[in-house]
């Protein structure tokens, strides 16, 4: 009788129902999405890891990743259109999410991503690109067997060092932004010289692609929104050039004002920084006046190109990019709930004062030259 | 057996009220009061609910000391007769059915949708179920024992995933307070009740807890760890996913975890951590309000507390299988929400005031 119950638990261990062998799975990495040479279609490229060791031939160099294209009216069909030529694929542990600049010309990005960010398995942490070549040209890229969605994630850690780069744009960001004013910038990403480089940015606005900018644009948005976490300020003194790098933000302080309809943004921003170059050749950095006259160039320059790229948002492409409304609808709660709609009409006519404030507390480990 | 008296201590009390009221609230809690009051002065509304139902647990418990109340089933006898109570009793028990098959089903759907595709929903219930009633079989002392277990151990996890989050809030999101003036709190008041749901249980668990002077603070402790918890999970959600984007997602508070990645410790994925710790808090929602289903059917019908726990899982598994869609699950917990404040407000005051005017009567 002892025994007959030990038989009876023997299905206890044959665990879930769910169970895949991990190497009859597609983990996808990297999606794309272009638009498809049939009428009303997307094309969907997925990226999968290959696991090594699968290959038949050891000797040639062996691809650690394989993608599959496939084209169908609706993101998901297309996903599931893909399992006729690979595993089952799974989402989980999906990095980026790239998008044709053409397929967001004609497609509301909200519905793009839409899949995603319904699903159960893709998480909302997955970063979202914009790209000017097909999608499938930049997956399929093979630089020295890296895995292309890899190389491209892990780029967005250099936002630390440069401010050519926007701030990572995650599934779920894009996803608020495009429920609030839908409008923000996202992140381009070219080929250049057999290289995947993160190059230009789309502004987005109503779900829709409205421009593009270039790397000197982002530079400056980001000195517009605050999203500065280093990088360099190339200016020049003397009739020489030199460079202060960014070190912290100290303070940055938006205050808005209305008077009637018309509205000002007053953004005040304050960092420090470190002489980094000089190619002066007098410098003497161990002199205070010397010092703020370099600071005061280094402001000139950046207050410029700040100047330039408020022009362009509030003329060139009609709208808030830099989530300025944030600030609005904080401090003048009222105002906005009844002017929610014609947001991008008050930014374009509103003043922006930009006034930014560098310290440069350090200059490196030489000061002077003679 | 030192447990056979059947009676728990104060602490015992706070867990069980803690793990029955954090429950499935806990994951949409953020949506529901978003939709209602349309900004992000939902913590507010929290807060607010939060000191209005432990002003009126003070005044219940006061009530029941003042009548000595030892078992709320022969109380409410002595207040409405035999049949009346006896109908009372069973609307009663309904609801506990009621909400014992919801956060079973609201478990299935989120396990069905997250972890386990493949397999068929029903065995996850079922499962549920059965492991509910096994545990059972050891009365309140058994859930108890599970609760002091399980409620640090979901504290200490979820607090854990919500530090990790710092990297991605924007307190920005939360402005501006009160934007829209005091009006549109005041509306939101009465909703978000699902995540008060099993505060009334304590009432009927009076009777049960050893030192009496002990109730209230035993009671006022299990009530604020959630509320706590809420209106932190409020906040944290709503800064992250802004206000329009809470409103459009189903299960917030996943959707909010999943928003953010950890690097630099061993795993970067906590949804996971999320989603086992609220079984565990399901199951244990599920538990409580099976038992006091169980309890008051022996209440009313007098006959052997084990043959209900049996009788109960046909009726709890086919309840859970009634809503056909997401929609139609929400329906549900909308109904609950109904019968919700009778339970808890209308019930023991009509009781109190009918025993108090049969007492003064027989007295005077």
């Amino acid at each position: 009788m002892k025994r007959l119950w030990l038989i009876l638990l023997i299905p206890l261990l044959s665990s879930c129902w769910d169970s895949h062998n991990i190497e009859e799975l597609s983990l996808v990495v990297g999606m794309g999405i272009d638009k498809s040479k049939k009428k009303n279609e997307i094309m969907l490229t997925e990226q999968i890891l290959v696991p090594p060791g699968n290959s038949l031939q050891e000797n040639q160099a062996q691809l650690k990743y394989k993608n599959v294209t496939v084209s169908a009216k609706t993101l998901h069909e297309a996903i599931r259109d893909s399992l006729l030529i690979t595993n089952t694929v799974l989402t989980n542990h999906q990095r980026i999410l790239l998008i044709n600049e053409d397929v967001l010309r004609k497609i509301p990005m909200e519905a793009i991503i839409n899949q995603s960010i319904r699903d159960n398995n893709t998480r909302r942490s997955c970063l979202v690109y914009l790209t000017k070549r097909p999608t499938r040209e930049i997956l399929g890229l093979a630089d020295y067997g890296e895995i292309p969605s890899n190389v491209i994630y892990e780029l967005k850690d250099n936002v630390k060092r440069t401010n050519k780069i926007l701030p990572p744009l995650t599934l779920g960001n894009a996803s608020s932004s495009l429920q609030s004013d839908g409008s923000f910038a996202i992140q381009g990403v070219e080929i250049k010289g057999k290289k995947l480089i993160l190059e230009g940015a789309g502004v987005i606005n109503n779900s829709k692609l409205v421009g593009v900018m270039n790397n000197e644009d982002i530079a400056s948005l980001n000195w517009l929104n605050g999203e500065v976490k280093g990088g360099i300020i190339e200016a020049v003194h003397h009739g020489n050039p030199f460079s202060v790098e960014v070190i912290k933000r100290t303070k940055r302080k938006v205050t808005t004002e209305l008077n009637g309809d018309h509205l000002t943004i007053n953004v005040k921003v304050g960092y420090t920084t470190r002489l980094s170059e000089d190619w002066y050749g007098k410098e003497n950095s161990f002199k205070k006046s010397y010092l703020k006259d370099a600071e005061r160039v280094a402001e000139d320059k950046v207050e410029e190109d700040v100047e330039e790229i408020v022009w362009k948002l509030q003329h060139k492409y009609k709208t808030g990019v830099a989530g300025l409304y944030r600030y609005v609808e904080n401090q003048h709660p009222k105002f906005w709930e009844k002017n929610k709609n014609k947001w991008d009409e008050i930014f374009s006519n509103a003043d922006i004062n930009y006034q930014v404030d560098l310290r440069i507390i350090d200059f490196g480990s030489k000061g002077g030259v003679k | 057996m030192s447990q056979a008296d059947g009676k728990i201590l104060s602490g015992e009390l706070a867990a069980i009220i803690s793990c029955s009221m954090l429950g499935v609230g806990m994951l949409t809690l953020p949506r529901t009061i978003t939709e209602k009051i349309n900004s992000s002065d939902g913590w507010i509304v929290l807060i607010f609910n939060g000191v209005l139902i432990s002003l009126f647990i003070c005044l219940l418990i006061v009530m029941l000391k003042k009548h000595q109340v030892t078992n709320y089933y022969a109380y409410m006898e002595e207040a409405f007769g035999k049949w009346l109570y006896k109908m009372v009793g069973l609307i009663v028990v309904v609801y506990f059915t009621g909400v014992a098959s919801f956060e079973v089903l609201a478990m299935g759907e989120m396990v069905r949708f997250y972890l386990l595709e493949e397999t068929p929903v029903e065995i996850v219930i079922l499962t549920m179920i059965l492991a509910t009633v096994h545990l059972l079989t050891g009365k309140i002392k058994a859930i108890a024992k599970v609760c002091v277990f399980f409620l640090p151990l979901t504290i200490v996890i979820v607090l854990l995933i919500y530090l990790l989050s710092i990297k991605v809030i924007d307190i920005k999101n939360l402005q501006p307070v009160l934007g829209k003036g005091f009006l549109p709190v005041m509306k939101g008041m009465g909703s978000g009740t699902l995540s008060f749901f099993g505060i009334e249980l304590f009432i009927f668990m009076f009777g049960t807890v050893k030192n009496k002077n002990k109730v209230k603070s035993g009671v006022l402790i299990g009530f604020f760890i959630p509320v706590i918890l809420y209106v932190i999970t409020y906040v944290l959600v709503v800064a992250t996913l802004t206000v329009p984007e809470v409103k459009s997602v189903t299960w917030p508070t996943i959707s909010f975890v999943q928003s953010y990645e950890v690097k630099g410790i061993f795993i970067e994925r906590l949804e996971l951590f999320l989603l086992i710790t609220w079984i565990l808090q399901f199951f244990c929602t599920h538990a409580i309000y099976y038992y006091f289903a169980a309890e008051g059917l022996t209440e009313i019908f007098n006959n052997s507390y084990t043959t209900n726990l049996i009788v109960l899982v046909p009726l709890v598994f086919f309840l859970a299988k009634i809503p056909k869609n997401t929609i139609e699950i929400f329906t549900f917990s909308d109904i609950l929400g109904y019968i919700f404040p009778f339970i808890l407000i209308g019930l023991p005051i009509i009781t109190f005031i009918i025993v108090q005017l049969k007492r003064s009567r027989r007295s005077g």
